[in-house]
């Protein structure tokens, strides 16, 4: 990793951090060296949250919550979250609904709906963002 | 932790009446192995009710995603863009 010479030193008690710019990916990075001065470089992709997905069969026309169990580096709350259903192939996406109801640090609940007139199997895949 | 694996979109005109079509997006990126987790989304042009618009995802490869869309009202014609992300966990 070649670091450009942006980079900045603040000392955080025995910590020290600094933002590297990596000349490869043309991305700043969160660098820090720890108390035997290694220098450890931050995934490039942090700050991340979780991801998961769940799977639950839902009667014709019926509503259910589901809850989807995050993985990833769960730590603080997520700022951003995204959802979107997976269905089998060939069905009407009109009788298909669903949104957000609430997340916390380790879990998602999307709420669905299943309009159509047999039960059906959602996948729910659910991506949570956490802000720099 | 995960790897952003692809990300891309696709358009697709919806002409005159509600219409379900299958729009397979093509994934740009790192694209090593199967996503583990996608998400969709679909955006069009301002003022068209959202009652009119529905979509869900029907399957995924490496490279390519299938969503599923139902769009489109009597007599209205316009361009659905189907926008798709792509993460792969991290092992």
């Amino acid at each position: 990793m070649a670091i450009g010479p942006e980079v900045q030193v603040p000392l955080v008690g025995r910590v020290a951090l600094a933002a590297g710019y990596n000349e490869t990916d043309g991305k700043y990075h969160l660098l820090k060296v720890d108390d035997s001065g290694n220098l450890l470089v931050k995934d490039p992709d942090t700050p991340q949250h979780g991801y998961g997905t769940a799977s639950a069969a839902v009667d014709a026309n019926a509503t259910a919550n589901i809850t989807v169990t995050l993985s990833g580096n769960l730590t603080g709350a997520p700022d951003e979250v995204v959802a979107t259903i997976q269905l089998a192939a060939g069905l009407n996406p009109a009788n298909f609904h669903w949104y957000v109801v609430s997340y916390t640090q380790t879990q998602v609940v999307v709420r669905v709906r299943n309009d159509s007139a047999s039960q059906r199997t959602f996948t729910v895949h659910v991506i949570a963002l956490r802000a720099v | 932790m995960f790897y952003e694996h692809g990300y891309g979109y696709a358009d697709q005109d919806f002409i005159g009446g509600p219409s379900n079509i299958n729009v397979t997006v093509t994934l740009s990126g790192d694209l090593t192995g199967v996503p583990d987790v996608v998400v969709a989304c679909c955006s069009y042009s301002a003022s068209v009710n959202p009652n009119l618009i529905d979509w869900y995802i029907v399957s995924y490869t490496q490279t390519q995603a299938v969503v599923r869309v139902r769009a489109g009202a009597v007599g209205l014609t316009w361009t659905v863009r189907v926008h798709v992300i792509a993460l792969r966990a991290k092992t």
